[in-house]
């Protein structure tokens, strides 16, 4: 078993998607209790994919790679958490895009996928979301935490728009959130009334950790 | 600069060349007048892609072109003033006394993601710079491919333009500090990867965006390590924020200029500005450098 749980790493680790996805495969075949690989398997591949990160030895490729293979494994197992009346993705429903009259989409995305690997349910919006789309997504959704991300100093703005659209509505205290983007900074987030600004994809995840603990 | 006029979000810059010319060119002229010797044209974001999510594709000729034109006409206009002051003449033409100011293409990244972990393949990222130069090859002094965050990108962009233009090309790749040293978000670390453009024919390197003029300092010295072509620097004047409801950044022009001044020393052959780096940072570093080279020759002599 302890094998298995480390190949099930390895996998995600290297960012090798179909491999994951035979693992979980087999992890549901073998009758293996799904939580216990999802914990001492998996989910020591994204993490340990973080620490290299954060350490420099891993980049944007080696971190979307495992993201992806971590997610095709939680895709993989989830019908077989559901049947055994356990979801693994209770963690929290989060949303998030980058703001309108911003077309830039691959840190966002991968901040999404990081956070999917992390075990939250993800709303991804996409690229250009308005911030009445923002809006309308959190009063119908009732996300526990917006992200937004801005690439451009003409766009950073938006964020504030948001947030002072979600006050407006009476709906600030009910969500959390969190920017980023190349421009935006942590006195950028204070400054606008954010609750937290993560510089990278694995930041997002270790401040998405706090906000919803 | 552009913000600051009243450029809306979701608007492309590069529409005011069709727009808001005289805008555009008093920008241009701004910049000249603080003493930019080299000026880049409004054209960052001239692509096909990004100007096709604005809805403004079918334009792009006319937008790049423009871009030029109005670049060239604020050094014509310049270098006429100069002349007109200095020798009475009306005519453009540089003198001794007045050198040539240049126009540059920028031209910035696709913004397209490569396979395997995007969808595009080589052949389109090639394609897209080639139509956005087509329309002005011929028109300009340099071409400067910048702001690019994966070397893959920027040698196939150097190919691309190189394959069309005999023009100058520059590529300025944008470098972020981990704790290894200096690599692109696609992990490219910066020596190496000057090394393997100076290989594929690039005619100037360097480095822009992201970093302050402090980290600059640091990371030059590893760019002169690794290339023996001329090197060029551009870095943030620190980080935006927002001040008074208008956007502001941290970094005072006098300690710009300092850094450029440590650039210099370091070996960078040409210094710059990019986020954040209006004239009047332009005009610190020109002073501050014009006197330190003076006082630097007449030391040695």
């Amino acid at each position: 078993m302890t094998e298995f749980l480390t190949h099930c790493r390895d996998a995600v680790l290297k960012g090798d998607r179909e491999r994951a996805v035979e693992l979980a495969a087999s992890t549901i075949d073998n009758g293996y209790d799904v939580l216990d690989v999802i914990e001492n398997g998996f989910s020591r591949g994204i993490r340990e994919a973080g620490e290299l990160w954060e350490k420099g030895e891993y980049f944007l490729p080696e971190l979307a790679f495992s993201a992806e293979s971590m997610k095709a494994a939680m895709d993989t197992l989830h019908p077989a958490l559901l049947a055994g009346g356990k979801d693994e993705r209770s963690r929290g429903l989060i949303i998030i895009g980058t703001v309108q009259g911003d077309i830039h989409d691959i840190g966002k995305t991968l901040v999404a996928t990081m956070l999917a690997a992390n075990g939250y349910r993800v709303i991804d919006l996409g690229a250009d979301v308005t911030y009445q789309r923002f809006l309308s997504e959190v009063k119908t959704q009732k996300p526990s935490l917006v992200c937004m991300s801005a690439l451009l100093t003409t766009t950073m703005t938006g964020q504030k728009e948001v947030i002072d659209l979600l006050r407006h509505e009476g709906l600030r205290d009910t969500v959390k959130v969190l920017v980023g983007g190349a421009p935006t900074t942590e006195s950028w987030a204070n400054d606008i009334g954010a609750d937290g600004y993560a510089e990278n994809a694995v930041e997002a995840v270790h401040k998405a950790d706090a906000l919803l603990s | 600069m552009l913000i600051a006029k009243g450029l809306q979000p979701g608007m492309p810059p590069e529409e005011w060349n069709r727009t808001r010319p005289s805008l555009v060119r008093e920008i241009h002229s701004a910049y000249l007048d603080a003493g930019a010797d080299v000026i880049e044209t409004n054209t960052f974001g001239g692509t096909p892609f990004r100007l096709t999510s604005y809805g403004v594709g079918d334009m792009i000729g006319e937008i790049n072109t423009t871009g030029v034109r109005l670049a060239k006409e604020a050094v014509e206009e310049f270098s006429r003033g100069h002349n007109r002051s200095t020798t009475g003449s009306s005519d453009p033409a540089p003198t001794a006394k007045n050198p040539k100011r240049y126009v540059a293409l920028s031209l910035g990244p696709t913004g397209m993601m490569m396979q395997p972990l995007g969808n595009f393949t080589e052949n389109e990222i090639k394609t897209e710079f080639v139509k956005t130069m087509k329309s002005t090859i011929g028109t300009i002094d340099l071409i400067l491919i910048e702001t690019i965050y994966d070397l893959r990108e920027g040698l196939l962009a150097l190919e691309a333009v190189k394959s069309v233009s005999e023009t100058p090309v520059a590529v300025s790749l944008t470098f972020n500090k981990n704790p290894r040293g200096y690599f692109t978000v696609m992990g490219d670390e910066a020596g190496e990867s000057i090394k393997k453009l100076t290989g594929a024919g690039a005619d100037v390197v360097g480095a822009n965006c992201t970093i302050t003029s402090t980290e600059m300092t640091e990371l030059a010295v590893r760019l002169r390590e690794n290339t023996d072509l001329p090197i060029l620097c551009q870095p943030n004047a620190g980080q935006p924020t927002i001040r008074d409801g208008a956007h502001v950044y941290e970094q005072r022009a006098e300690e710009f200029a300092q850094h450029m001044i440590d650039l210099y020393d370091v070996g960078i052959n040409a210094a710059g500005g990019c986020c954040g780096t209006t004239p009047d940072f332009i005009r610190e570093v020109s002073i501050r450098l014009q006197n330190y080279k003076s006082s630097d020759a007449a030391s040695a002599s």
